[in-house]
């Protein structure tokens, strides 16, 4: 809200239009970001189960995930580049501790872009996990259960 | 930008021009709170009334409880990637697309989906300047409150006030009760009020422009709990659009254009001045250009966008953009302090919060620091605090979950915080209203390179918030912490403190009485052209303590008044 307070990333060119299918990395980011967590409580199934991976995709193709969109390329490929130099394998074939090490690495670093583009993503992800259901996320309204969230409409 | 002396709507010169015979006895453009309250001031004495507003005509049944449809897409407001405002402050090394400065694009405007906090302005926010003396750019209004005062009556019997009137009548004097008792509160309000109490603070009900009871034709509130930021569907809110433009439209003497976006103000024939607005230019949603003519011409599309309207119709007779012979169209430009946070407190803690309630507000204002102790910030101007329940919103909820305090939360660490997290807590929030001080880094041109859809420069907002806007916002914050404390918290959140909000604009098109200092006249007649006027908060010389939305609208109830008074052949 107080932008007189904030430096925001220069305006840039549209970005290509993000394409379900070729985003494996980014929907194994958005897993770590909101994991299942077993039949342990709160027994959450995980972004994925939750429809927030595709509600992801359409929503970054949105004018107001432009900057997002940009950068995402370059913050898969330093999160790759980071998980080999330090596990020695692809991210997607790390075990989920080596995935999660990988991420908090990075913000220990406090690499930007990375770091700013990973709040978005965590961002984006809560949209995908608590918006309304006919958006695609928020799939048979898990994040609404998870949150005890009561939806009513007035009418 | 290079002042050319064409305009740059020119730029639209190759589509065809329907030029309409019909010649409108007013013709208004925007139809928020200050267009709405204005074409229903003229139709009902006579007027031949049109009004042009940019954005869609929403219907009750298209606003839905969707957080992210309401709150995050281009709803309400145009989409900054197609439509933008280009913000600059003295940290950006680039001009930012930002939707600061638009409150709105609808029929009805900001009013449309409001909180609906309605407080009038005090009678020393008209005489800023000689209340606290020469500070930046602080000026005293050209009238003063008891002008306004019988248009503020009237403007909340027609937007439907619900309040105590008596207790704020100390803070800001009426000659009338509130049309409506307050809305039902939640039973934790009584223990709030006497955690005020006992810091020796007036808590009272909060006015709103929200039916406690049937009024006007529109149902009472049926405590749905999405005010802020939604539309209501049941029209128990008052709006520019259900108060003032559909009696307006029912007396069979105005119209209501949407989605026409007005591109100049036209100038009739001749060079003697005052010059005369002859009518304006506006493109449909269809894409056909337009040329319309009026009597009178009434700029209301906000702060920003009436700055940019005047600078957007300059021609070899106003070289420096219409009515701004003085320089000061953009100048001025003030957004509103906002400090804002809230406690959170487990569902056990208190009794109240496990009855069952007839209502979600809280709803209490705190008008005891108007004026500040002396050595809090440069200025003694305070702030209302207005403490509130605070909706769930689950996704902006989680991510101020995610992101508290400068921790960031992810993984099943985020998973197990947002677990359960309605049933387990409540929260009771502040909102602190405090004042932007008119400074010179502050202001409005046309940005040089940015377009918007229709090919014309976008607003260029310069802004720089005075140090006095934070220190007044770290105290009053404290302030309303420690009452909130009295009720131990799990944890307190400050969100922002001395702030900016990016919805709430006033001046650009200041008042004054001497042509040099101003834009416009006491009237909000521009000195420079004889028959037009600004009818939203682009007049204000100064913000108010308390936000604009009512004294637009009383004001463009006197604006009207006088017009009618005036012969305009």
């Amino acid at each position: 809200m107080d932008i007189a307070d904030r430096d925001t990333p220069a305006e840039t060119t549209t970005p290509p239009a993000v394409q379900a299918g070729n985003t494996p990395l980014l929907a194994v980011v958005l897993e770590r970001i909101l994991p299942a967590t077993g039949d342990a409580a709160p027994m959450f199934a995980g972004a994925r189960a939750a429809g927030v991976c595709d509600y992801a995709v359409n929503a970054l193709n949105e004018p107001r995930h432009q900057v997002l969109r940009t950068h995402l390329p370059a913050t898969l490929r330093l999160l790759e580049e980071q998980h080999q130099r330090l596990h020695g394998c692809a991210f997607l074939h790390g075990s989920a501790a080596q995935q999660e090490a990988t991420i908090q690495h990075l913000l220990d670093q406090q690499q930007q872009p990375f770091t700013l583009l990973f709040h978005q993503l965590i961002n984006l992800a809560l949209e995908g996990l608590l918006s309304d259901p006919r958006h695609g996320g928020n799939r048979a309204s898990q994040g609404w259960r998870l949150m005890a969230y009561q939806h009513r409409e007035a009418l | 930008m290079s002042q050319t002396s064409g305009s740059p709507a020119d730029a639209l010169s190759n589509r065809p021009l329907s030029i309409q015979e019909q010649r409108w006895d007013a013709v208004i453009i925007g139809a928020g709170a200050g267009g709405g309250a204005l074409a229903y001031q003229l139709s009902h004495h006579g007027w031949q009334v049109l009004v042009l507003e940019k954005g869609p005509r929403h219907q009750p049944e298209d606003y839905r409880h969707d957080e992210l449809a309401m709150l995050y897409q281009p709803f309400f407001t145009p989409d900054p990637a197609h439509d933008p405002h280009i913000v600059v402050t003295r940290k950006t090394t680039h001009g930012v697309r930002h939707k600061l400065g638009w409150s709105a694009s609808c029929v009805g405007g900001g009013t449309e989906h409001m909180g609906a906090y309605l407080y009038r302005f005090h009678p020393d926010d008209f005489r800023a300047r000689s209340r606290h003396g020469d500070y930046r750019e602080l000026a005293d209004w050209p009238f003063d409150y008891h002008e306004l005062e019988p248009y503020y009556c009237a403007a909340e019997q027609h937007l439907g006030l619900s309040g105590d009137g008596a207790a704020m009548a100390a803070y800001s004097p009426r000659s009338q009760p509130l049309p409506m008792p307050p809305l039902h509160s939640h039973p934790i309000t009584q223990r709030l009020e006497q955690a005020c109490r006992r810091h020796g603070l007036q808590p009272s009900p909060t006015p709103r422009a929200v039916n406690s009871r049937p009024h006007n034709g529109r149902p009472a509130c049926r405590y749905c709990d999405h005010c802020g930021g939604y539309g209501c569907p049941v029209e128990a809110r008052g709006t520019s659009r259900n108060a003032f433009l559909q009696p307006a439209e029912r007396s069979g003497r105005c119209q209501v254009r949407h989605q026409c976006m007005v591109t100049r103000i036209t100038l009739a024939d001749g060079h003697a001045a005052p010059l005369r607005a002859a009518g304006c230019e506006y493109v449909d949603q269809l894409g056909q250009r337009h040329r319309v003519q009026a009597r009178v011409v009434a700029l209301a599309c906000s702060a920003v966008e009436s700055a940019r309207l005047l600078l957007l119709s300059r021609d070899e007779r106003c070289p420096q953009g219409l009515a701004n012979s003085s320089g000061k169209v953009g100048r001025h430009l003030q957004l509103h302090g906002v400090t804002l946070g809230w406690a959170e407190y487990p569902a056990q803690r208190h009794a109240a919060w496990q009855q069952t309630a007839s209502s979600p507000f809280i709803g209490r204002s705190v008008y005891d620091f108007y004026q500040l102790p002396a050595g809090v910030a440069p200025l003694r101007r305070g702030g209302i605090i207005r403490f509130s329940a605070v909706s769930n919103q689950p996704i902006s909820d989680a991510q101020t979950c995610a992101g508290n305090n400068g921790q960031v939360l992810w993984g099943e660490a985020l998973v197990h915080r947002l677990h359960n997290y309605y049933a387990a807590t409540r929260r009771i929030g502040y909102e602190v209203f405090h004042d932007f001080i008119p400074n010179a880094d502050t202001f409005v041109t046309l940005d040089p390179q940015v377009t918007d859809p229709w090919g014309l420069p976008s607003a260029r907002v310069n802004l720089h918030v005075d140090e006095h806007q934070k220190k007044a916002g770290q105290w009053l914050a404290q302030q309303a912490e420690q009452v909130l404390q009295e009720l131990k918290p799990s944890r307190l959140h400050r969100a922002v403190t001395g702030g900016t909000t990016w919805h709430l604009m006033h001046g650009t098109c200041r008042a004054s009485d001497d042509p040099a200092a101003g834009v416009v006249d006491k009237y909000c007649r521009a000195h420079d052209v004889d028959n037009l006027f600004t009818v939203d908060a682009s007049f204000m010389p100064t913000a108010g303590i308390a936000p604009p939305t009512l004294t637009i609208s009383a004001n463009a109830l006197r604006v009207g008044d006088y017009m009618v008074k005036q012969t305009f052949n």
